[in-house]
């Protein structure tokens, strides 16, 4: 049997972390609001170079520790091989199959471009990789852009938990949403 | 002691101290029963150093964990705990558990919740606490709705045991809620 390069998109690649260049990206980012607040660099602010690289050092040590996530850095498939977000799979249950799969970007129009691809791999990598049974994504409640591309990828409403986040003094409901593998699967023809 | 707070009814809450209640934490997880209504991951055994431990490193992560004490004989019943603060968004989650079957359905947890409740309401400003419950857990879930908790979704086959697939439901209660809970009990 011919195996896929499953970490191979058709414009993108899911490759290692580098904690020395990619913290360089990430603290230049972390100073857009909009980036920051999904980053989850709780609350909201911008972080220097060397607190994103300790950060991510950190967080390559913990996966390898505990084996219970992955880290990646999504970069164009390209010769410039240019960093445009991150895909990380965290809080893994092995006994219960279940994951939560998420996705940050440099910017906003990053995210509209790359936004569906990025998730059919991270798709790619749950449940053909790793064999999870369940997989959740948590989204504010107003980014509804992103809420449509990843229900178009499969994934359903499964949860709202009300005024759980706050920004620019309101609060704002965050969404969970959960594919299942055989979901997936059934969707996209494969037994 | 007036001015002793946390206190019911029918039970107190009072500091957990992780060298002194090992040895309940020890008691109450050799019923399998309990641990697999208390957490998604394996039910495991801990001996009382590794629980000491496990203890004294939650307390160094922000967990705030309180003994559930029955005041008719002051014996502790079980724990209730919140960790994972969001400060600027004003939001914890609960943990809670009542370690023996025979003190189960009598009410305990739930008016362990009341008292927890109004202190990170009132004294901590939170402006909501959330739980995850196991869908097989139906009695915790009647208690947690009977404290104020609105059910806020499912995710679908989040757990498996015994050969099946059960969801895990998030809950919440707003500040909001729990207000008008206390009006309408006075």
């Amino acid at each position: 049997m011919e195996l896929t390069n499953i970490f191979e998109g058709e414009r993108l690649r899911l490759t290692e972390v580098d904690p020395k260049a990619d913290s360089e990206k990430d603290s230049l980012w972390s100073h857009s609001i909009e980036y920051a607040r999904n980053r989850k660099s709780n609350p909201v602010r911008p972080i220097s170079a060397l607190e994103s690289r300790k950060k991510l050092e950190e967080e390559l040590k913990e996966a390898e520790e505990e084996g219970n996530r992955f880290h990646f850095a999504i970069r164009s498939k390209d010769e410039k091989k240019e960093l445009v977000g991150f895909l990380d799979v965290v809080n893994i249950e092995w006994k219960n199959g279940q994951g939560f799969l998420q996705i940050y970007f440099g910017n906003e129009a990053l995210c509209r471009e790359y936004l569906a691809e990025s998730v059919q791999l991270g798709l790619t990598y749950v449940f053909d990789e790793l064999n999870l049974y369940h997989v959740c994504m948590e989204i504010p409640a107003y980014e509804t852009a992103i809420a449509a591309v990843l229900e178009k990828a499969g994934f359903q409403h499964e949860a709202c938990l009300r005024e759980i986040i706050f920004h620019e003094g309101k609060y704002f409901d965050r969404i969970m949403v959960g594919l299942l593998a055989e979901e997936w699967r059934s969707q996209k023809g494969l037994k | 002691m007036s001015d002793v707070y946390l206190q019911g009814k029918t039970v107190n809450l009072r500091a957990t101290d992780p060298e002194k209640d090992v040895q309940w934490f020890a008691t109450w997880q050799r019923d399998a029963l309990y641990d697999r209504y208390m957490d998604s991951l394996p039910a495991v055994m801990y001996n009382k150093d590794q629980m000491k431990d496990w203890y004294e490193k939650q307390i160094t992560s922000h967990l705030s964990s309180f003994i559930i004490v029955r005041k008719a004989d002051e014996v502790p019943i079980g724990f209730i705990e919140i960790s994972g603060y969001d400060w600027h968004s004003g939001n914890a989650w609960l943990g809670i558990g009542i370690g023996e079957r025979k003190n189960w359905g009598k009410g305990y947890g739930t008016e362990a919740m009341n008292l927890l409740l109004k202190l990170v309401f009132q004294e901590w400003n939170l402006h909501r606490v959330s739980l995850a419950v196991l869908g097989y857990n139906a009695r915790a879930i009647r208690s947690y709705e009977k404290a104020g908790f609105k059910t806020e979704g499912a995710l679908r086959g989040f757990i498996q045991r015994e050969g099946q697939r059960w969801d895990m439901y998030m809950m919440g209660i707003l500040r909001s809620d729990w207000e008008k809970l206390q009006e309408n009990n006075i």
